[in-house]
């Protein structure tokens, strides 16, 4: 049973590590005939009816691993471990009382109802946090909970709140679990709604609907041509018309937000994976290691969210297997036993900023040095530990099997510099180690206009302008709905000639209010990405980003907020 | 109705609770007043239902329940406890614990903790 066990566990490393390994399902197959067998044989009769039932399933696969199957390969594993344990001790457990007691049959319970559940609670010794856990902690048993807020982190440190909501899914009736919150202690009321219900509505069936995000991007899209061909209407409309088109504004602002919801997951979704694959390293390595993660419900664009993945578990394998020590070091060294990762994402404007520390043994520049020499790689950067990142390097003369080769971290920046993210690493030798990924959390495709001052061209993204004339003379000042406005010639904002030409007069938003840009000419008109300005250009301060013509060459987009 | 385990340091605190515990129908199977003795009854009566203090001599209750979950993973201890152990109740629940009670407590708190706990919540 133990070796079933370590095949199991091993065969989950491997999908962590390819996912579309075709090694898995022919070894999952072996592994789950040779379980089967055994299980029949000690007299497990229920856990080898689950395990049969497993099997089939992975009969009816393909080639490569289904995530679903992983999941529930990944909880018999923990089962193995149960019943191990519960055998080892010292016989004071029937194997019939194991088999009933460990119960493989849960596995296979999947979809179930999902439902918000909002909990008030009671308690005039003002223990709501504590209560809140006990509720959460009643609630596990006899559902799977996706969220909870506050978070169970959050009240552990005692967080304040009204009422708890919860985002479960079960397979009990929504009245069985109303009657069971109902009974438990200090709870005031329970409402529940099937997941997405509004307040009030009746609970029903919740329904999925696949589309494909190309296809959600698209609406999103649109929704950004309207709204800025709806600008074109200002200067036509009285005020009535102007308050009526400010609120189809708010109205495609909310279902932005909506399409926005849609197209991005909580990033918990995506870290789900990475506790376990902690432990299980940590466990090869013999290494004790406590792993914590803060801000796991901030939504992520999917395709972000993609992107990310593998460069934050190449980090963080790398931290267990070669950052952290092993516990007679960390000893040694007067550190606790356990070593610590923590992972924390945090959403600063348009950007999600991640960090990865670890208490372990830090990195040694002279090693780097060392190696980088040894691999007849050049150091570039001032900053030594860069050179990590550079291909093919690695300070291990072996590959480890748990963390692999140094391309990992190669890989993993050109990964996160293809969505226009940076990563940046310091380090203070004994003490540990911080990855730092700062990724745009948008890929939205904006309307912008190339415009021309001089010989030199720019965008200017749409939702920064507000009108658009040609003018003949020049002016200083220009009358805008009910106000004069300043005029701001671009040449003299970006030093390029002057052209004795008729030219284009642009009313855009700045951080004091509306003024008028005056440029050459219209260009074109580009519907792209912008991506946030490369930091070497920082110094640029009235551009802010970067898109791409049609012949993929940059053009830098103007921060409209920076002229003025 | 059930069986259950009382585990506190206090005479009197075990008397009241034994009081509402068999008022409602159960049958108080053991009775300890400190972790080690609650430990082994435990492995003893297998109780369904143990209620359990915290601050005690001789092996403190977080302690105590920590190794009868061990022992029994699906064991159903409620922590009963003064005001101010806010942290320690936090521990309980992480170790194990199926929810707690704040002393001084009314028959009907004690009684209600037993019943969600006896129901599997």
């Amino acid at each position: 049973m133990r070796r079933i066990h370590n095949s199991l566990d091993e065969i989950l490393t491997i999908f962590d590590e390819n996912p579309k390994s075709k090694e898995i399902n022919n070894r999952l197959k072996i592994e789950l005939h040779s379980m089967k067998g055994l299980l029949d044989a000690v007299g497990f009769n229920n856990a080898t009816e689950t395990v049969v039932e497993i099997e089939e399933m992975t009969h009816a696969l393909g080639e490569t691993a289904d995530p679903a199957l992983m999941g529930i390969i990944k909880g018999s594993v923990e089962k193995i471990e149960e019943m191990l344990r519960l055998l080892e001790s010292k016989g004071e457990h029937s194997i019939s009382e194991i088999d009933n007691k460990v119960s493989f049959e849960s596995l296979l319970v999947k979809a179930g109802k999902r439902m918000n559940v909002e909990i008030e609670i009671d308690d005039k010794k003002s223990m709501l946090s504590s209560r809140a856990i006990s509720i959460i902690n009643g609630v596990k048993k006899i559902a799977e909970l996706h969220s909870a807020v506050p978070s169970e982190e959050d009240l552990i440190a005692d967080a304040k709140f009204d009422v708890l909501k919860l985002d479960i899914t079960t397979h009990e009736s929504k009245d069985e679990i109303q009657e069971k919150l109902e009974k438990m202690p200090k709870v005031k009321s329970v409402l529940i709604f099937a997941g997405g219900d509004r307040a009030g509505e009746t609970a029903s069936e919740e329904l999925f609907l696949r589309v494909r995000l190309r296809d959600v991007r698209s609406i999103g899209n649109d929704l950004t041509i309207l709204a800025g061909q709806m600008g074109q209407l200002e200067t036509h409309l009285d005020s009535q018309g102007l308050e009526i088109l400010e609120t189809l504004y708010n109205s495609i602002e909310n279902i932005q937000d909506d399409i926005g919801r849609l197209k991005s997951v909580p990033f918990i979704q995506i870290l789900s994976g990475l506790p376990g694959m902690v432990s299980r390293i940590a466990k090869q390595e013999k290494k004790l290691v406590e792993f914590s993660m803060q801000g796991r419900f901030i939504r992520v664009d999917k395709l972000v969210a993609n992107a990310i993945l593998d460069p934050i578990t190449q980090i963080i394998r790398n931290a267990v297997s070669h950052g952290i020590e092993g516990r007679a070091e960390r000893r040694k060294l007067k550190k606790s036993p356990i070593g610590s990762i923590n992972l924390t994402a945090s959403e600063v404007r348009d950007k999600i900023i991640i960090k990865v520390t670890d208490d372990g043994a830090g990195i040694d520049p002279v090693l780097l040095k060392k190696r980088a020499k040894e691999l007849g790689i050049e150091i570039t950067s001032e900053n030594i530990i860069d050179v990590m990142f550079q291909n093919k390097f690695t300070t291990h003369s072996s590959d480890t099997s748990i963390s692999g080769r140094g391309i990992g971290l190669y890989t993993a920046k050109k990964r996160i510099e293809d969505i226009g993210g940076t990563i940046n690493v310091s380090s203070e030798l004994g003490k540990g180690t911080v990855f730092t990924l700062e990724i745009p959390n948008s890929d939205s495709l904006l309307k912008s206009i190339i415009v021309r001052s001089g010989n030199i061209k720019f965008a200017i993204s749409s939702f920064d302008i507000e009108h658009i004339e040609v003018i003949r003379e020049e002016i200083s000042m220009y009358h805008f709905i009910d106000k004069e406005i300043p005029v701001v010639k671009m040449s003299e904002v970006i030093h390029s000639e002057e052209e004795r030409e008729q030219k284009i007069l642009i009313v855009c938003r700045g951080a004091k209010g509306y003024y008028a840009l005056v440029v050459d000419a219209i260009v074109d008109e580009r519907l792209a990405s912008i991506k946030p300005l490369n930091p070497l250009l920082s110094n640029l301060e009235v551009f802010d980003g970067t898109l791409f013509d049609e012949k993929q060459e940059p053009i830098l987009v103007l921060n409209t907020s920076a002229i003025i | 109705m059930a069986k259950l385990m009382i585990v506190d340091d206090s005479n009197f605190m075990r008397a009241t609770v034994r009081k509402a515990l068999e008022a409602a129908g159960h049958e108080i199977v053991a009775e300890a007043d400190n972790g080690e003795d609650a430990v082994a009854l435990y492995a003893k009566h297998r109780p369904e239902c143990t209620t359990m203090d915290i601050v005690m001599p001789n092996g403190n209750g977080i302690e105590a329940l920590t190794k009868i979950i061990d022992f029994d993973p699906d064991a159903r201890v409620i922590i009963i406890t003064a005001l101010g152990h806010e942290p320690m109740i936090r521990k309980a629940l992480a170790a194990g614990a199926m929810s707690f009670v704040i002393k001084p407590a009314e028959e009907d708190e004690i009684l209600e903790a037993v019943d969600a706990a006896l129901m599997g919540m």
